[in-house]
């Protein structure tokens, strides 16, 4: 259990990365409400565990993994999917990209198009792109390898190509 | 010629494959890995921006102008999300200045007493809250660097008349020790001549005067007057509080715990884990100070009193965190993010503790920065420098602000609570010294702090001192029109906002703006892509940024600037 000495530094913690869990958990879950409920589980498992966080990682790495599995939890409840249902497959045929892609108003087409990967690849498109998280963060994150965080993001980055034309 | 795969490419552009020599000469394989690149900032920027709302999925053609137009709002910063309440844990106070001076009032001697001793140790730092909490006894003897207050008394009522005409000091201090009948101590160097007539004036004025006339200090030890170079109350220090981990809490809780151990070992063993604690282990022990146990009690103060004798003064070049600065590589990317959040990265990765100034308001300061296996040292100059910061090794820690806030030039009493390690008389002592060898490792940010000690020591070793400063900063100003006449321009200051923009494309905008060819050397290897930020960053200084990081530099060459490998 958190120590009362540790408050200032949890809060600090919290008020830093709690926009973080809240942003996965809305990509992830897409209803506002229930982010919000599993960013507040995310923390209260967190706090739980805080003494046994360990300094030489992130918090964000950490606390995202905790928001990870729990969503992967969620998921497979709500509608028996699971996070990683997607197995490694190989890498589609990745052509140089086009540059239509990065044209302006593409913005609001590619969060749909996010939105619509299945949630193994979106949640790694949202971790590298959206929260920056080293490829090793992401792999420990979801339990897989970083090679398997290679193969998705490429994987997802061919859809959102295709999708995006 | 053989191409690496489109795979290989973009395994290259996305940070799983070091680059590959061979895309530096073949221009087709360059171009796609930058569309891949811009393409991999495109995603970042569009995900890191708000996700329209769900019901303008489609959007009419004709709404088209509209939506270009809510998007370039989507790209400014985030409207803040409010963190629930019911998340944050009860804040504690931290022990601070105002905490020891409420102390210095307790009814309880030992807590007083400590108290008093930690306050003394601030020096002129403490000097504002006491005066603010109405002990003015203790403000002003610790201004007066730790006055004998009965002497004080005394010389403010005795009168006295002097008249001296290019008297050497010492012929002064021989008829004052002969009528105030004590002692009167010259430091080494400071005999100097003096012209002094007053007539019928309190003692303290006397000596005051004789004081100025001389360009020296006085000051009231132990029933004796000491003329010395530096100003007393100038002194102080106020210590780093690093926050400490839950591991040092309960190190420190234990070891609270076995003060009254029955074996001496264990007794020992507790003592060195409070005193290796430092000042993690602060609160704790004064919380302790309530404990009935006598053997608690006294241990408790016993630690509180040697924590607060701590001097660990201040060093140009703490060898211990210069190595670990330039010895430790960093990968980072992070795009808009906040600056302490940027720093605390850094501090993770070079394991280095670094602190960003208490004293100044971060909460607005973002800033994009891509680094990859670069040493610490030069990702904080390239962090700090595009932000109009500093950074300064002090004790064992690396120290933010602004230039003129960094510790080095910190004055007798800063206004901020910082809470660091300093003690101007080593700074004094180490500039004093004039070492050749050490001054020539000062910089431009030591030159205030050189500035102050000149106004302090002799007129030899003021002039070797500016001989560093105009050294320091010949050094410093390689942009200077004066002197360099064909690249005058690039000492004009531009604004910067570039966020993952190709290389060649920022040199070509810079050699624009600077009027000169900006070329690259064949040696020279850039990154493919910059961001940088800066309100107001002169051309030479972007070019820097951009280049000394990487082992380049750019030089002058025929009338150019060329980027070449240093």
């Amino acid at each position: 259990m958190l120590t009362t000495m540790a408050a200032p530094e949890w809060n600090r913690l919290v008020r830093e990365h709690y926009p973080a869990v809240l942003g996965l958990a809305r990509r992830m879950l897409g209803n506002d409400a229930e982010a919000r409920d599993a960013a507040q589980e995310t923390f209260a498992r967190a706090f739980q565990h805080f003494a046994e966080f360990d300094r030489g990682r992130r918090f964000v790495a950490w606390i995202l993994t905790i928001a990870a599995n729990h969503i992967r939890d969620l998921l497979r409840r709500r509608r028996g999917v699971a996070l990683d249902a997607e197995t490694e497959g190989a890498i589609p045929d990745l052509a140089p990209p086009d540059a239509r892609l990065l044209r302006e108003e593409n913005r609001a087409a590619l969060h749909a198009a996010v939105d619509r990967l299945a949630p193994d690849l979106r949640i790694v498109v949202h971790l590298v792109f959206r929260e920056e998280l080293t490829y090793a963060e992401v792999a420990s994150a979801l339990g897989v390898t970083v090679n398997a965080v290679r193969i998705r993001l490429y994987r997802a980055l061919g859809i959102l190509r295709k999708e995006l034309k | 010629m053989s191409h690496p795969t489109t795979e290989e490419l973009h395994d290259m552009a996305y940070g799983f494959a070091p680059a590959d020599p061979h895309i530096v000469e073949c221009r087709e394989c360059d171009a796609t890995v930058r569309a891949v690149a811009r393409e991999k900032t495109f995603l970042r920027e569009a995900l890191r921006a708000p996700a329209p709302s769900r019901s303008s999925r489609w959007i009419p053609l004709a709404a088209a102008a509209a939506l270009v137009a809510a998007l370039g709002v989507s790209l400014l910063p985030a409207r803040r999300i409010e963190t629930p309440r019911a998340l944050l844990a009860p804040q504690e106070k931290p022990f601070g200045l105002e905490d020891l001076v409420r102390e210095a009032s307790s009814s309880d001697e030992l807590r007083a007493r400590i108290a008093k001793k930690a306050l003394r140790s601030h020096g002129g730092i403490a000097v504002d809250a006491l005066r603010k909490a109405g002990k003015d006894g203790l403000a002003e003897e610790i201004e007066r660097g730790g006055d004998d207050p009965e002497l004080r008394k005394r010389l403010r009522t005795t009168k006295l008349t002097l008249s001296f005409t290019d008297a050497p000091l010492s012929e002064v201090a021989g008829f004052l020790s002969e009528f105030l009948a004590l002692t009167v101590i010259i430091e080494s160097g400071l005999n100097r001549l003096v012209d002094v007539n007053l007539a019928d004036v309190t003692a303290e004025e006397a000596l005051e005067s004789l004081a100025e006339e001389a360009g020296v200090a006085y000051v009231l030890v132990d029933g004796t007057i000491r003329f010395q170079k530096h100003a007393p109350g100038a002194a102080g220090f106020v210590p780093v509080r690093p926050p400490a981990s839950d591991e040092t809490r309960r190190a420190v809780a234990s070891a609270i715990g076995s003060l009254d151990d029955d074996s001496l070992d264990v007794r020992d063993a507790a003592a060195r884990t409070l005193a290796e604690a430092g000042f993690a282990a602060e609160t704790a022990l004064w919380k302790a100070l309530d404990s009935k146990n006598d053997t608690v009690r006294a241990s408790c103060a016993s630690a509180l009193e040697k924590l607060y004798e701590r001097r660990a003064g201040l060093s140009f070049d703490p060898p211990a965190v210069l190595a670990k600065l330039q010895g430790a590589k960093l990968t980072l990317i992070k795009t808009d993010a906040p600056f302490p959040a940027i720093l605390e990265e850094i501090a993770r990765q070079a394991q280095v503790p670094i602190f960003p100034d208490a004293g100044l308001d971060w909460s607005d300061e973002r800033t994009s920065l891509q680094v990859k296996d670069i040493t610490a040292e030069n990702t904080l100059k390239l962090l700090v420098g595009v932000k109009g910061f500093a950074f300064a090794p002090v004790g064992n820690s690396v120290f933010v602000s602004r230039p003129d806030r960094l510790p080095v030039r910190t004055r007798p009493r800063p206004q901020s609570t910082l809470w660091l390690e300093e003690e101007h008389a080593t700074l004094v002592a180490l500039l004093d010294s004039a070492d050749a060898a050490k001054l020539s490792r000062l910089s431009i940010t030591d030159v205030a702090a050189i500035r102050w000690a000149q106004s302090r020591v002799d007129a030899q070793t003021a002039g070797q001192l500016e001989s560093a400063v105009q050294e320091i900063l010949a050094k410093s100003d390689r942009w200077a029109p004066d002197e360099r006449a064909p690249i005058a321009k690039l000492s004009n200051r531009i604004k910067l906002d570039l966020q993952k923009a190709p290389a060649a494309d920022v040199l070509k905008s810079l050699s624009k703006e600077a009027g000169v060819e900006i070329r690259l050397a064949k040696d020279a290897a850039l990154p493919t892509v910059f961001s940088i930020q800066a309100e107001s960053i002169s051309i030479g200084e972007a070019l820097d940024l951009m280049t000394l990081p990487y082992g380049c530099e750019a030089v002058e060459a025929g009338g150019a600037v060329e980027i070449r490998r240093r």
